[in-house]
C-alpha cells in the first residue's frame, strides 16, 4: 500500500515536472521525485541504492542545477 | 502492474526530452528518465518475505532479496550524475555563444547557414 | 500540436508491447535465482564480511567498479578543462553575504556532517554504505560550507585523488600475481563482524571512497571564485 502511494507521487511529480514553464519550479520537482524514489528503494529492502540516490540525487545534482541557471557573477541565486 | 509504473515513468522522461525547448528542462527529463530506470533494476531482484542483504551471524542462513542489481544501480546512479555535470557545462557554453537557453528556428538557421560556407 | 500527438502515439507504440512482456512476470517474487543463491551462499566462505552488496561491488565484480571509477575520472576531468579553460563567463559561487542562518547552522552542523560521511566510508563492509554514498555525502559538507562562508576546499585535494585511484588499481593487479584473477581477496585477517575484517577487501572500498570524495569535493571546488 505504500509502495502504491509512493509510485503514484512519482509519477504526478514527474508529470509536473515536464509541463511547467518556470525553470526553478522544475528543477524543485526534480528533487521531490529523487526523495520519492529513494524512499521506493527503501520500500525495496535496497538500503544502500536509497543512501546513495539521496546523497547525489536530491543533494548535488539539484546544486549543479542551480549553478548552471545563474546569469550572473554575484550573489544573488 | 508495478513494472507498469516504472515503464510510465520512462516514457514520461522520454517525451520531457523529445519536446522542450529549453536544454535545462531536457536534463531534467533526461534525469526523471534515469530514475525511472532504477526502479525498474531493482524491481525485478524483490522476493516475497525477502530480508535485507545483510547478515547477522555466520551460521544461519536468510532468504535475501538479489544483491546483483542494488550493485549495478549503485553504478548507474554515479555515472548519471557525472553526465548530467558535464552535459551542463556544455549548456553554459552553449549559452555563452547564444545568449539564451532555448533551441528555437533562429539558432537553426545560424547552425545550418554557418555550415553551408 | 499534430506533432505531439505523432509522438504520443509512437511512444504508446512502443511501450504497450513491453508492458504486456513484463506483465507475465508476478512481481514479488517466490524464489530467488540460482545466482543470488549462489552470492547468498558464498559471501562468508570467500569474503568474511556480512555486507552482501559490497562483497559484490568489491568481490565478485570489482572489474566493473574500476570501469566506473574511470568514467567519473573522465566526466570530472572533462568539466574541469572546459571551466578553466573559460574562466570569465562560467558562473563562479561568489558570496557578499550569507543569511544568519546559514552561517549559524553551518557552523554547528558541518563536524558532524564530516564525521558521519569518514564513518560511513569505514564501516562500508558492515552495514549500508560504502566509498560511493560516503564520498558524496563528503561532497555535500564542502558545498555546504562553500555556501556559507566561500571556503575553498585545499590544494592538496587532487594529490590525494591522483594516489587513491593509483593504489586502488595497484592492490588490484597484485592480485592476479596470487590468485590469478584481478581484485580478488588475497589476504584475510580479522574475525566476522569486526571493523578490521575483511582483508583486503575493505582496504580497497576505504580508498575508493577517499578517491570518489576528494574528486566530488574538487568539482565543487572549480566552482568558487574570489572576487
Amino acid at each position: 500500500m505504500m509502495l502504491d502511494f509512493m509510485l503514484a507521487l512519482i509519477i504526478i511529480t514527474s508529470i509536473i515536472a515536464v509541463v511547467v514553464k518556470d525553470l526553478k519550479l522544475s528543477i524543485l520537482f526534480l528533487s521531490a521525485v529523487s526523495l520519492a524514489a529513494s524512499f521506493v528503494f527503501f520500500l525495496l529492502k535496497a538500503p544502500d541504492v536509497a543512501i546513495a540516490e539521496a546523497a547525489i540525487g536530491a543533494g548535488l545534482t539539484v546544486a549543479v542545477f542551480f549553478i548552471a541557471l545563474k546569469k550572473r557573477n554575484s550573489d544573488d541565486a | 502492474m508495478y513494472f507498469g509504473a516504472a515503464l510510465f515513468i520512462i516514457m514520461i522522461g522520454i517525451y520531457g526530452v523529445a519536446t522542450s525547448k529549453n536544454l535545462i528542462k531536457a536534463f531534467v527529463s533526461l534525469n526523471i528518465m534515469e530514475t525511472g530506470v532504477n526502479i525498474l533494476l531493482i524491481m525485478t531482484g524483490f522476493v516475497k518475505g525477502g530480508a535485507i542483504p545483510i547478515f547477522s551471524s555466520p551460521d544461519r542462513l536468510i532468504k535475501a532479496v538479489d544483491p546483483l542489481p542494488q550493485a549495478l544501480v549503485l553504478t548507474s546512479i554515479v555515472i548519471g550524475f557525472a553526465t548530467t555535470a558535464l552535459g551542463l557545462v556544455i549548456v553554459r557554453l552553449f549559452f555563452i555563444k547564444n545568449g539564451k537557453y532555448e533551441l528555437d528556428d533562429s539558432i537553426y538557421h545560424k547552425m545550418i547557414k554557418g555550415s553551408l560556407k | 500540436m499534430t506533432r505531439k500527438l505523432l509522438l504520443i502515439i509512437a511512444l504508446l507504440l512502443i511501450f504497450v508491447p513491453l508492458f504486456r512482456v513484463f506483465n507475465k512476470y508476478e512481481f514479488p517474487r517466490e524464489a530467488t535465482n540460482k545466482i543470488a543463491k549462489y552470492y547468498t551462499a558464498n559471501t562468508i566462505r570467500d569474503h568474511n564480511i556480512p555486507n552482501m552488496v559490497t562483497g559484490v561491488v568489491v568481490g565478485y565484480r570489482g572489474f566493473d567498479t574500476v570501469g566506473e571509477l574511470i568514467v567519473l575520472f573522465l566526466a570530472v576531468m572533462g568539466l574541469q578543462a572546459v571551466i578553466k579553460t573559460n574562466r570569465d563567463s562560467v558562473p563562479r559561487i561568489i558570496f557578499t553575504k550569507a543569511s544568519p542562518i546559514l552561517n549559524g547552522g553551518t557552523k554547528i552542523m558541518y563536524p558532524f556532517i564530516f564525521l558521519f560521511s569518514i564513518y560511513i566510508i569505514i564501516h562500508g563492509h558492515l552495514s549500508p554504505g560504502g566509498g560511493f554514498q560516503g564520498g558524496a555525502m563528503l561532497a555535500t559538507g564542502v558545498l555546504l560550507n562553500a555556501l556559507c562562508c566561500g571556503k575553498q576546499p585545499a590544494a592538496s585535494v587532487k594529490y590525494a585523488e591522483g594516489a587513491s585511484g593509483f593504489t586502488v588499481v595497484l592492490l588490484g593487479i597484485i592480485s592476479v600475481l596470487f590468485l590469478g584473477y584481478f581484485m580478488g581477496n588475497y589476504m584475510k585477517f580479522g574475525h566476522f563482524g569486526g571493523l578490521i575484517s575483511g582483508g583486503i577487501l575493505s582496504v580497497f572500498y576505504i580508498l575508493i571512497g577517499m578517491k570518489v570524495g576528494t574528486e566530488l569535493s574538487g568539482l565543487i571546488g572549480s566552482y568558487i571564485g574570489d572576487k
